[in-house]
């Protein structure tokens, strides 16, 4: 005979032990067997990554000068007409930008201190002839205006055209949607990742022992320190030469043992034959420089098959007996391969010799570090520079760090079981913060500041790329998936099934046992009525 | 980083003018490549050799380069500084720079230098390391933290560049000696960058009998500028190097400057190997070693011989072969950068019997000194000939024979026991004794105590430690640093011994065959004024020495034991989990009544209704 009281207390201590098993147990076991996965903000940076420039709002400060005649309302003119030819582009901008008009306040009492020194002005000067002039020693715009330009309201047209098409000429073009795209197909499949620190190695390599010398350090003064000087305010470029023996980068692999070549080598053969891995390993501990070019000049140690130069860039003058060509190995450098080799005795590379190579480098260099874009704009050098900083900042630098933001956090779905440490999630909030800080400084950039606010936006974004990498590459995230999941379970089976078992066969057992009752009730029922 | 726009403007322009320069330069007549009569570059390279008894012969291959000048402030880079590198490695200067290491010792070493039977070491030891790697540094730096970022970025790099673990040399294995006067000679003129924020730091870090093989050798190779393809460098091939009984190879980079700051690196690579001629001799003749005919015998014929009996005569003593023969290549040409001739010398006191001629095509040609100069560009032989090659020149006895070794046999406890033994008959000497000891040997300096053989001195043991510098270990972070400044009388033999405890280490902390047991670095022993000649100076008063490396064996624990015990654990709880649930929920009726439910258990009716019919059946 079922006692009910009895019965229902045995369901109920099965019903709360598996209630334990299930709510409390399992995800307590879970909780203390898991590796820590520190919160990122994910969904905010899937938004980044779908609309990087969502926030950017670039606002570049003009300041309008002029002295003859007084135009009080010249800004807001100017102003209406610049907003007009921005929100006119055809596709719209990739980037959404503005110029911000003002005219010179000549009543402050800043307006004889440098405070103007570092801003955008542009200059109106009363002549006969309505025209326009960017000097490359600064920033003004000069805008020459004549009477009936005023009369005729079209200075305001006329300034706005001159800042679009000359001052600001760079963002007008590369901000537009798909231009960026556009220069992925060219430049970039050449050009390094942008950097702060760039180093350049110049190496001059003989396939012989006999002793070189070169006269580099002038070369290099005439033409790479101006070069350097120029380009310092937005990548540091540090240079070291050198002189390799006995290497001719396998270039006497094309010929056989008795001294001939194997087969007419055609151009093709060189980049299956050329090794370049030994001089980009010698640039391996420059640990501070992320990026490194090669410039490499090469003497075989036999002489090579003319054939091999059809296609090459020549590099020496008409009168040269030597043939020289130059290849551009992408992201990597240039490489100068002579057809002789140097002759067996000592040899000095004189100026002449080095003179064309040097200045072909240099031009090749700003298609390596991406400035080909640049490069015809450096008629005006302070604007360009401006323009290259801004235009780094956004591009090479805020888009880089979400792209490994969005990297991370893909990384971190895709894999589980992979271990966040609190220190990643720190980076990427500061990472973050940093980058809102950086927008901040290119949508208001109005803040008194000692520093140029494009120059501190440019620091910041190097800075934001380093925190991002630093985030992505921390070493305990990749530890843990040594471990797969299925080793905890195998671990903790012993625990897990007898437990699982003895519930869950007891829950059973227990709702078993009510029919089990139900029928003995039903039977001695009936014994009675058979009495 | 911003330019003044005014210096700005001035370089445009003169861009400018230079652009326009080039775009008006007329065409040269000449391609540019002229000719010169001499070209020489900062670059020695010598070879000695040196004939040891029992048919060893010790081969030191020296070569010396040195940098271009470079100002040693680079804090703010000139843009119209340029580095160049003509002969020194390119691959050495930027980790110099980017961690202010003003002096670096790195040294692969391995084997015994037997130095009862050879005398002292090469250099008065100064360039070998104990067996395995050992890596001493200058750095200049803040502070002591500043110095170890700096030391861990440079061993880093190292190891990349060295194809070495020196990566693994951290904190938990770096030393700063503190009697640096010893271990470095004239620490005032070492130039610093910053003498008024910063520091020169010592520091020193060993892997104890890491192995070293060919792969180690490669990177030496390639830091030379002509490689392994001219001049002495041409003979140096990995597996005839490290087939010896003792090998070392050094690297020293020095920072020389001048008093305007100007300065240069020198660097000095030494690949110095003792290798058993009759050995390698024998090795060309039947490279799969089996047993001598019997023809081929040396038996003593003044003793019964026959077909299964031969008493062996003692080795020959008259020898001639090539150093072709020993290294398997000849010498490919003089070196055509240095600036002077590659030189091959053969040190010996006895010219008489021991001669070596220079072989140049076909013919052989000798001088008096057995000294070379290599002026030829093509492959050249050297033959070695002697009579007696036990006649060999007697190198100086080492001033001190130390032993070091493992006492007790206890899991949790153990002693060190160091012998210093004093040969010279009437010269005491001075020694410093230098101990890094891993964090997991804990000594107590309390139990040191000291032993001598000598009767007449026991009461001055006292005397015998002059200084003691002892820093305690930290767990895992820093070794135990143990200095002692000694005395040791002559013809003495005084033994040091002091107890250490044994710790369990972290699962994790145990190397993959930990039943092997954990490699002790060498002691390092530095003997002060050990010799009698007063014109010794500098590095040459100094004579220093390694004891060979210990294998000390901790209690190791089954590795498997952690699961083992989440398993047994696991099983246990469930178990105890089975009973109460069994007993909470168990339903008790009496047995009339079990046995009622029974019978009416599907089970049970269909096993009598089976038994039924098999009674029927039958």
């Amino acid at each position: 005979m079922c006692n009910r009281y009895q019965k229902l207390s045995r369901r109920l201590v099965c019903i709360t032990l598996i209630l334990l098993y299930c709510f409390i147990g399992i995800p307590l076991w879970y909780k203390l067997t898991t590796v820590y996965r520190a919160q990122l903000p994910t969904q905010y940076i899937k938004s980044l990554h779908e609309n990087k420039h969502q926030d950017i709002h670039m606002v570049i400060p003009v300041y309008l000068n002029f002295s003859t005649y007084k135009f009080p309302d010249l800004d807001k003119a100017v102003q209406a007409q610049t907003d007009s030819v921005i929100s006119n582009i055809e596709n719209g901008w990739d980037v959404n930008w503005s110029l911000q008009l003002q005219n010179v306040n000549q009543n402050n009492l800043n307006y004889t201190t440098d405070f103007y020194k570092d801003k955008y002005v542009v200059q109106l000067i009363l002549d006969d002839f309505v025209g326009c002039s960017v000097p490359y020693d600064g920033k003004d715009t000069i805008v020459f205006y004549n009477e009936e330009s005023i009369l005729s309201n079209d200075l305001p047209f006329f300034i706005a055209q001159s800042l679009m098409e000359h001052t600001f000429k760079l963002e007008y073009n590369l901000l537009r949607k798909g231009a960026q795209n556009g220069n992925k197909n060219g430049d970039s499949n050449i050009a390094i990742e942008y950097s702060p620190q760039v180093h350049i190695s110049l190496s001059v390599l003989t396939g012989k022992g006999y002793p070189v010398s070169w006269e580099i350090e002038d070369i290099l003064n005439e033409y790479f320190t101006p070069f350097r000087k120029f380009i310092s305010p937005v990548v540091n470029l540090t240079v070291d030469t050198e002189i390799i023996y006995y290497n001719d980068l396998n270039l006497n692999k094309l010929h056989n043992s008795i001294g001939n070549f194997t087969h007419d080598p055609i151009i093709e053969d060189l980049s299956a034959i050329i090794d370049l891995s030994e001089l980009t390993g010698k640039n391996n501990y420059y640990a501070n420089e992320k990026s490194v070019l090669n410039l490499a000049i090469v003497f075989p140690e036999h002489d090579l098959p003319h054939s091999l130069f059809k296609n090459g860039s020549p590099v020496t003058h008409e009168n040269d007996t030597f043939a020289v060509s130059s290849f551009l190995v992408p992201q990597w450098g240039s490489l100068i391969i002579n057809e002789h080799a140097l002759p067996s005795n000592p040899v000095k590379l004189s100026k002449a010799y080095l003179k064309p190579i040097i200045y072909k480098f240099s031009n090749e260099i700003f298609q390596l570090l991406g400035l080909s874009d640049f490069k015809e704009s450096l008629s005006t050098p302070m604007l360009t520079i401006d323009s290259f900083k801004r235009i780094t900042t956004i591009y090479s630098n805020l888009d880089k760090s979400v792209d490994t933001l969005r990297s991370l956090v893909d990384m971190t779905e895709e894999l589980p079981q992979m271990a966040i440490p609190k220190q990643v999630a720190d980076d990427v909030m500061e990472a973050l913060d940093l980058r809102l800080e950086i927008v901040g400084f290119l949508n208001n950039p109005n803040d008194e500041t000692d520093e140029l606010i494009w120059d501190i936006a440019l620091r910041k974004s190097n800075e934001l790329v380093d925190i991002c990498e630093h985030a992505f590459f921390h070493k305990d995230m990749m530890q843990q998936n040594f471990v797969p999941q299925e080793h905890k379970i195998a671990v903790y089976l012993p625990l897990l099934g007898p437990i699982s078992v003895v519930c869950f066969g007891g829950l059973i057992k227990s709702l078993k046992e009510k029919s089990l009752c139900d029928g003995n009730e039903a039977d001695s029922e009936e014994t009675k009525k058979e009495k | 980083m911003v330019f003044p726009a005014t210096k700005l403007i001035t370089l445009v322009a003169l861009c400018v003018i230079v652009f326009i320069d080039i775009c008006l330069a007329s065409p040269s007549s000449l391609v540019g490549i002229e000719s010169q009569n001499e070209i020489k570059y900062p670059f020695e390279e010598k070879l000695t050799l040196e004939p040891l008894p029992n048919n060893f012969l010790f081969a030191s291959f020296q070569f010396l380069l040195a940098s271009n000048d470079f100002l040693i402030n680079k804090k703010n880079i000139d843009p119209s500084k340029f580095t160049h590198y003509t002969v020194f490695p390119k691959s050495i200067s930027p980790i110099l720079e980017q961690t202010d290491t003003k002096k670096l010792s790195l040294r692969f070493t391995h084997g015994l230098w037997d130095s009862k039977s050879w005398g002292k070491l090469p250099h008065n030891g100064y360039n070998s390391g104990g067996s395995g790697v050992e890596i001493w540094g200058l750095i200049e730096a803040r502070n002591n933290t500043d110095a170890m970022s700096k030391w861990n970025q440079l061993t880093n790099q190292l190891s990349g560049l060295f194809c070495a673990s020196i990566d693994f040399i951290d904190s938990s294995k770096t030393t700063f000696p503190s009697n640096s006067d010893v271990f470095l000679n004239n620490l005032e003129s070492i130039p610093m960058t910053d003498p008024l924020e910063n520091s020169l730091f010592l520091m020193r870090g060993s892997l104890a009998n890491e192995p070293i093989c060919t792969e180690n050798l490669t990177p030496f190779i390639k830091l030379l500028p002509n490689r392994e393809k001219s001049g002495i460098a041409s003979l140096l091939d990995g597996h005839k190097v490290f087939d010896s009984f003792w090998n070392s190879m050094s690297l020293e980079v020095d920072t020389i400057c001048s008093d305007d700051g100007i300065c240069h690196y020198v660097l000095e690579i030494l690949v110095e190997t003792v290798l058993n001629v009759p050995q390698l001799l024998s090795r060309n003749k039947n490279p799969i070693p089996k047993p001598s005919t019997s023809d081929e015998l040396r038996c003593d014929r003044s003793k019964n011989t026959d077909e299964v009996q031969c008493f062996p005569l003692p080795e020959k003593s008259n020898y001639d072969y090539h150093l072709s023969d020993l290294f398997g290549k000849k010498v490919n040409g003089n070196n055509l950068l240095s600036e002077t001739y590659s030189k091959v010398c053969m040190v010996s006191a006895s010219a008489e019997n021991w001669k070596i001629f220079i072989k140049i095509g076909d013919d052989y040609f000798s001088t008096s000194d057995n000294c070379y100069n290599l002026n030829v560009d093509s492959p050249i032989d050297f033959f070695i000939e002697t009579e007696d090659s036990s006649d060999v020149s007697v190198r100086e006895h080492a001033p001190v024979h130390v032993s070091r070794s493992l006492t007790g046999y206890s899991q949790d406890r153990g002693g060190l026991r160091i012998s210093f033994w004093n040969p010279s008959v009437d010269k005491n000497i001075d020694v410093v004794y230098f101990e890094s000891l891993p964090w997991f040997m804990q000594p107590y300096l309390s139990s040191l105590s000291l032993e001598s053989d000598a009767n007449t001195i026991n009461d001055e043991l006292g005397e015998i430690i002059k200084d003691t510098y002892f820093l305690p270990a930290i767990d895992r972070k820093r070794p135990s640093h143990i200095e002692f400044q000694l005395n040791v009388p002559a013809n003495t033999t005084i033994t040091m011994s002091y107890q250490f405890d044994k710790p369990l280490l972290k699962y994790a902390e145990y190397p993959p065959d930990a039943n092997h047991g954990f490699e002790i670095e060498s002691a390092f022993i530095a003997v002060k004024g050990w010799s009698s000649d007063s014109h010794k100076k500098g590095r040459e008063e100094i004579y220093f020495l390694r004891t060979p490396t210990l294998l000390l064996s901790l209690s190791t624990p089954d590795f498997s034991m952690p699961y083992n015990v989440i398993i047994l654990t696991s099983t246990v709880m469930a178990m105890i989990f089975g009973m109460i649930f069994n007993m909470m929920t168990k339903r008790f009726i009496t047995v009339q009544k079990a046995d009622e439910i029974a019978s009416k258990s599907k089970i049970r009716q269909l096993v009598g209704k089976l038994k039924n019919l098999k009674r029927v059946a039958s």
